[in-house]
């Protein structure tokens, strides 16, 4: 059932085909969510056709307890437990303090993504980033110009790119192979091809495979 | 007709439980936003959004509990006795919307 | 000299007719532009936004025929740009706002048992400004220099170093002049409800759409001046180069996010409340039963009006505040399920317990169910912060917002427009093309926007104008285009109906659904004075029998069944209790709200072209025009209370306290407080969070500052002695004098701070933060000088009198005001240096 599902949902930018514990937890959520509401929809459409299709149905249950039950108690039970674990899984994607793992430098601006590396001794590329697998990754955002938004949909949520600001997404990919990244807060004319390509590396290749593919840094800024 | 008419200064009434809510969530985000920015130690952060908090539960408490012990007057005729229930029904709920939108929100990590 | 003892006896229905429509007549031809009447302004707010639905749908279709396949080539990006911003401008800005007020303006009175709206010219000079504004718009599409940056406009792309053209002013300019009208309308809607009814209509005998736009109304007072503060902001950035939202300059590009969405969540729930209040009043006659739970109603509209103010940030989620404050708002989007799910069940509660049957308007509700209940599933979904940071700025959120705009937008509008088609034209609709119109647009609807669930988690982004075949979103897009086709035929074929409808449709009878509120209680289509006598209430607004009220109505046996110095007269009602307490005496058709509107539209063309001084011309005749305008308004001498019917005498509007002008007024100091507030927490904003603020501010000058807020001080003494005077029969003349003189000094000493202060405006956003506070105490002074200037004309045209005082009292609480608002201002001011140090102080 779930292969069938995901040869429906596979994607290079798709964020049912998770390669990443973020974006598996965030798509864990989203199944649950998608069958709740498929239940709480089938309810309400179906009293609203049985009230039409069977008169006189519901009208032993008094007026005031409809209200009560349909419009507080049922949104309490349902959205209490859903909020509260929305905010622990959200809790549990940040980046929190008391671990620092290696920091990737981003700046975005109009139309392309740099990539720098100063845990690899100050690489720089563009329009490639390049991760170690199984580890987790900061990712330090910033934009030279107006607000970009980075999102790689098969690892993580995304992070907006914001001029004056820098923001961090911490992330992580499970296993080697190439994925997909997009900008995705409007930012001009050529927003639709601000893209980039996310290589992950097994981790113990990580620094060879970069240095291969990064030029040296020069006196760059 | 009722033999008293309700003043029109009575509609804030109707307006009173949920500007407490709004009062404090404003509060807690202009707080939260100025420990962050000033570096307060996050148990002082905590602390401080939490006595807010509190201080606005006990606002809307004390004045739910005021209302529903004075019973609508008689004099005020069917104007007076709606004014009364829709107030407590606002301040009741506004109560709960403040323990549940603001409440679980305090035991999270400080400033990330 | 004397009002007449008693009033004239009562006449046939026929003759009453001929003398009302004679008073309350709007004319022929031309002198139609000169009409003040609310159902023609009704009428013509909604055809005008349903031309706007139209152009917009059309844009949306392009956007869909570039999208149906991967590399479209149908236009370019900058056109597409341009097509996808114009397509979601127009909707929310031109179409759903207007139409609603569209609805309130033509409906309300009918239903509350008045004539009119409070302030007629002020309805149609709200209806031009409106027209204006959208053709700016509409005009610069047609010319190509279209907004292009997105219906939010997010700063810094709408800057000017990233949209160096004109387009980014048309958007600021043309929907602010929208917006502004907007808010008058909102004024006069609150005035409008609060004190129009008909007498023994108290606030808990409203009908239940009453006290929906009552709320709505509120609503848009305090949500539509955040957005106008940061299109003024944005366009003095622009125009004078001010750095608000500028990072290099002091400025902080989220500000314009904070602004726009403070407005724009609650933009939402005023979109959507009206329309509930359509179904709370569709509903119940459909069900042949009352609504269950008026007060849980009345309580759950509060409580949604409250709570869609303080959950804007779930509209940014992903710009990397703490997640302890997007819990907040996370927390309360999910909780403001809670009263929307209280009004469906109390819908539901009605059907279940009522005798439901099947008219046309019922397919659309039908509809809203299906729709709505699904959007608000998605939004509650968007509401939890880890799976936004997923699905936001993804096709998932075009899917939740086309939802719930059309679940509680569009399908209640159409379920509304076929029930009182009726009473708009006297026809009624059949159901032949109808039926088939529907289920076209509820199926094309369904399949352009269910798949786009699936294609935002497929991670298609939103605004792109093309992708790749390899991305796996072909075939999605392909079906979304051709569902948005069926849906276009679909709207195609309903606009083809009301056209048939309007033409050769039946002739409806009188109360063709036996419906239980007031609007029914008239001729289809209702005479220009909608009620040829005013009816007494001593039952739920909700549970009239219009049927058998009509007749003794027509023959004149309610209050005001007569005519009376050739007045357009109507009743104005205690607030709560609804006991009549004055007779308002409402204007004439005239061309000045036109006029006036046309120079508001030059002073906004000249702005957009540069052309300041002609601009700033056109303001000053703007403001002329007002001080005109109010010149014939009211009474020319004292009457004392006038006989109403049935043994009542109240006196005219003139004399009261709580006269209409005052608490128009109230309303609007209201949204101007809220104007107001947002600025002082753009500063402080600005001041926490904005990167590159100096280490320190040299103070502005004390004696200055202070010297500003005692003048205005003086103003507002002088104005409450003025008032004094008058009522004990003395001349007010030279305290006004002295509030004048007060005002220009308070004017000098703004103007020159401003000139002072450093940093330069120009140079850093704390400069320019400062000289907006200031700016603003400068503006209200202006105006106060306007405020004197008006009343000293009006005095000595004998306008003005110890008893016809409301002048002098609307003078009074504007300069309380504008001292209140001048010292916080200044206070402020006067406390950035010290602001500014604190900030050095830390790391």
């Amino acid at each position: 059932m779930s292969l069938l599902v995901l040869t429906g949902c596979s994607g290079q930018l798709s964020t049912l085909d998770p390669s990443g514990p973020a974006a598996a937890s965030i798509a864990r959520l989203w199944w649950v969510m998608l069958a709740g509401s498929m239940v709480l929809f089938v309810l309400v459409m179906g009293l609203f056709a049985l009230a039409w299709l069977r008169p006189g149905f519901g009208s032993s249950v008094p007026p005031q307890r409809w209200v009560l039950l349909g419009g507080l108690a049922l949104p309490a039970v349902v959205l209490i437990p859903l909020v509260g674990y929305g905010l622990a899984a959200g809790e549990r994607l940040l980046p929190l303090p008391f671990m620092t793992p290696p920091r990737i430098e981003v700046q975005a601006e109009r139309w392309r993504w740099t990539f720098r590396y100063p845990d690899q001794g100050g690489l720089a590329t563009e329009g490639v980033l390049h991760l170690p697998a199984g580890t987790p990754v900061d990712i330090v955002v910033s934009s030279r110009d107006v607000i970009h938004s980075l999102w790689i949909p098969r690892l993580a949520g995304k992070i907006d790119v914001i001029p004056g600001r820098i923001n961090t997404l911490r992330l992580q990919a499970d296993a080697p192979g190439r994925y997909q990244g997009q900008c995705a807060e409007f930012c001009g004319q050529e927003h639709t091809r601000m893209r980039f390509d996310v290589v992950v590396h097994a981790q113990a290749d990580y620094a060879a495979a970069l240095s291969a593919v990064a030029p040296r840094p020069e006196s760059k800024q | 007709m009722s033999a008293q008419v309700v003043p029109p200064s009575r509609l804030w009434l109707l307006a009173l439980g949920y500007g407490i809510w709004c009062s404090a969530l404003a509060m807690l985000y202009a707080l939260h936003a100025l420990g962050c920015a000033f570096a307060w130690p996050a148990a002082v952060l905590r602390t401080v959004l939490a006595l807010v908090f509190l201080a606005h539960l006990v606002a809307l408490g004390g004045l739910w509990r005021a209302y529903a012990g004075r019973r609508a007057d008689a004099a005020d005729g069917a104007t007076g006795s709606f004014f009364h229930e829709v107030a407590l029904w606002t301040l009741a709920t506004a109560f709960v919307a403040t323990v549940l939108t603001l409440g679980p929100s305090l035991m999270l990590a400080a400033c990330v | 000299m004397n009002a007449p003892a008693e009033p004239p006896p009562p006449r046939s229905a026929l003759r009453l007719h001929r003398e009302l429509s004679a008073i309350w007549g709007s004319g022929t031809g031309w002198q139609r532009l000169a009409s003040v009447n609310h159902s023609v302004i009704g009428r013509r707010i909604m055809a005008t936004a349903f031309f706007f639905f139209i152009v917009a749908g059309l844009l949306g279709m392009l956007t869909r025929v570039q999208l149906a396949t991967p590399k479209g080539m149908f236009m370019d990006a900058g056109t597409y740009n341009q097509v996808f911003t114009m397509h979601g401008a127009m909707m929310l800005f031109l179409f759903a706002i207007p139409m609603l007020e569209g609805v309130a303006v033509y409906l309300l009175p009918k239903m509350l048992g008045a004539r009119d709206f409070a302030f007629p010219r002020l309805t149609a000079y709200s209806y031009w400004c409106y027209l204006f504004g959208a053709s700016i718009l509409l005009g610069s599409l047609l010319l190509g220099v279209a907004p292009d940056g997105g219906w939010f406009m997010y700063t810094p792309l709408s800057s000017n170093t990233y949209t160096p053209g004109v387009n980014a002013d048309v958007w600021l300019l043309g929907v602010t002049f929208v917006e502004i009208s907007a808010l008058s309308f909102a004024v006069e809607i609150v005035v409008s409800i609060l004190k129009m009814r008909a007498p023994g209509m108290s606030l808990e005998r409203m009908p239940i759409f009453g006290w929906y736009m009552l709320v709505t109304a509120l609503m848009m007072l305090v949500a539509f001046p955040p957005l106008i503060l940061a299109s003024i902001l944005l366009e003095l950035e622009r125009a004078f180069g001010l750095p608000f939202f500028d990072p290099t300059r002091g400025g902080d590009a989220l500000l314009w996010q904070h602004l726009f969405w403070l407005f724009g969540h609650p933009d939402v729930y005023i979109i959507f409340l009206p329309m509930a209040g359509v179904l709370s009043t569709l509903i119940p006659v459909f069900a042949r039963r009352e609504l269950v739970g008026y007060t849980m109603i009345v309580v759950a509209i509060v409580a949604m009006a409250f709570l869609s103010f303080g959950i804007w940030v779930h509209h940014m989620f992903t710009v990397g505040i703490p997640h302890l404050a997007l819990a907040f708002f996370s927390a309360g989007s999910a909780i403001v399920a809670v009263p929307t799910a209280v009004q469906m069940f109390a819908w539901l509660a009605t059907l279940a317990h009522g005798k439901p049957r099947w008219e046309l308007p019922m397919l659309y509700i039908f509809g809203f169910f299906f729709v709505f209940v699904l959007g608000g599933l998605t939004g509650v979904m968007l509401a939890i912060v880890p799976f936004d940071w997923q699905a936001h700025d993804s096709y998932f959120v075009v899917a939740h917002l086309h939802y719930v705009v059309a679940g509680a937008f569009a399908f209640p509008l159409l379920a509304a427009l076929y029930y009182w088609l009726p009473l708009l034209t006297g026809r009624s609709a059949s159901p032949r093309l109808a039926v088939p119109a529907f289920w076209l647009i509820f199926v094309g609807f369904n399949l352009t926007f269910f798949v786009m669930h699936l294609t935002g988690l497929l991670g298609m982004p939103r605004r792109i104008y093309g992708y790749h075949e390899h991305d796996g979103w072909t075939a999605l897009n392909l079906l979304s285009s051709v569902g948005a086709f069926v849906m276009t035929i679909g709207f195609g074929l309903l606009v083809i109906d009301l056209l048939v409808q309007l033409r050769y449709g039946r002739r409806s009878r009188r109360d063709p659904w036996r419906a239980t509120t007031l609007e029914w209680a008239m001729p289809l289509p209702p005479p220009a004075y909608n009620f040829a006598s005013i009816p007494h209430i001593d039952t739920h607004g909700d549970r009239m029998a219009p049927g058998h009220v009509a007749p003794a109505l027509a023959r004149g046996e309610g209050y005001l069944g007569f005519t009376r110095h050739g007045w357009q007269e109507t009743l104005g009602v205690h607030m709560t209790s609804g006991v009549p307490d004055q007779v308002i005496v409402l204007p004439r058709p005239t061309y000045l709200p036109l006029i006036l509107a046309l120079s508001t539209a030059a002073a906004v063309l000249g702005f957009l072209f540069k052309a300041y001084l002609l601009s700033a011309a056109a303001a000053g005749i703007v403001a002329a025009l007002f001080v005109y305008g109010a010149m014939g308004s009211g009474l020319k001498r004292d009457h004392g209370p006038l006989p109403i019917g049935h043994g009542l005498s109240v006196p005219p509007h003139t004399e009261v306290v709580g006269a209409l002008p005052w608490w128009a007024l109230v309303f609007a100091l209201v949204a101007d407080a809220t104007l107001f507030t947002s600025l002082v927490f753009g500063t402080l904003y600005l001041w926490i969070a904005a990167p590159a603020w100096p280490a320190s501010m040299p103070p502005p000058d004390l004696g200055l500052a202070v010297g500003a807020v005692v003048a205005l001080a003086v103003a507002a003494f002088a104005a409450r002695r003025s008032l004094h005077a008058l009522r004990a029969e003395a001349a007010p003349q030279r305290w006004m004098a002295l509030a004048a003189l007060a005002l220009f000094g308070c004017i000098a000493a703004v103007l020159t701070l401003i000139g002072a202060l450093l940093p330069h405006p120009q140079e850093h956003a704390l400069g320019a933060t400062a000289s907006v506070l200031l700016g603003y105490i400068a503006a209200h002074a202006g105006i106060g000088l306007l405020f004197l200037l008006s009343n000293l004309l009006r005095l000595r045209g004998g306008w003005v009198s110890a008893r016809r005082c409301t002048d002098l009292r609307l003078t009074r609480l504007w300069l309380d005001y504008s001292a209140v608002s001048g010292a916080i201002a200044i206070g402020l001011v006067l406390a950035l240096p010290s602001l500014v140090a604190m900030l050095g102080a830390r790391s």
